[in-house]
């Protein structure tokens, strides 16, 4: 029970995440005095959700995903596991690395961000693709969360 | 109204996190081949953090901090353009996921 309760915050933490990194490109495409705030309590919002969702989600897969692997490569989709969550695991460290780049620029910059096009471009890139690599390992974890149900027949 | 000539009044503090982010990331994939091609180093991780993937985030963490820290004195030295960086950054990060992808579907299917 305690490992679903775990997964579930996980996933929540990495929905908060995209979310926000999400809003966060929202309000920067144009931004104003207000927009930026916003924009900055979104980037922080989402450093938030994926440092929480790296902790939840690390301690879930040191402690108690062994037992789900075994499963999973024993299954019908080995590949959940060796493919998918291998990929999984390694990607995710590179997340909250970006995420605190584009906290640190959006509150760094401010107010600056209206007129200085070239931070702008990097706060909107680094957004992007904190957004879309939040949405990729959401699904690969539904991916990795079915593995181990049809092993389970 | 800001004239131009505020517009970049500040040094670029963001550069060396920049620089940063992109070396950690390469880092990361570099570990997560070598850890699999090289079992001495995965064992190595393991034994050292617990677990080789703590062990990994572990140095990753450290090293944004060291190459932070060491790149600060000659990144904010002039301007430099983030949004570059960010690009050059986004591109090292599309690379690193088709490598590491394509590494474990390799080794899926014929390792």
């Amino acid at each position: 029970m305690a490992g679903e309760g775990l997964l579930i915050l996980h996933a929540m933490f990495g929905e908060l995440a995209f979310i926000t990194f999400g809003w966060a490109f929202v309000e920067l495409i144009e931004p104003t005095k207000t927009r930026i705030i916003r924009a900055k309590w979104a980037a922080l919002a989402g450093f938030a959700g994926t440092v929480l969702s790296w902790i939840v989600g690390g301690y879930y897969y040191v402690t108690l995903y062994p037992k789900a692997r075994t499963l999973i490569k024993g299954g019908p989709w080995p590949w959940g596991h060796l493919i998918v969550m291998e990929a999984k695991e390694h990607l995710f460290l590179i997340g909250p690395f970006l995420a605190a780049l584009l906290l640190f620029i959006v509150w760094w910059k401010g107010e600056e961000l209206m007129v200085d096009r070239d931070s702008r471009n990097a706060s909107l890139a680094l957004s992007m693709i904190l957004a879309v690599g939040a949405v990729v390992m959401l699904f690969t974890g539904a991916i990795i969360g079915i593995s181990e149900r049809v092993a389970l027949g | 109204m800001r004239g131009m000539a505020s517009v970049k009044p500040k040094r670029s503090l963001e550069a060396p996190l920049g620089v940063a982010t992109l070396v950690t990331t390469v880092a990361i994939t570099i570990m997560t081949l070598g850890s699999e091609l090289y079992p001495p180093l995965k064992a190595w991780l393991a034994t050292t953090f617990g677990h080789h993937w703590v062990g990994k985030g572990v140095i990753s963490i450290v090293l944004f901090l060291v190459v932070a820290v060491v790149s600060y004195p000659a990144l904010t030295r002039s301007e430099r353009s983030m949004a570059a960086w960010s690009y050059r950054l986004v591109a090292v990060v599309v690379l690193a996921t088709v490598t590491i992808v394509a590494f474990f579907t390799y080794e899926f299917f014929f390792g």
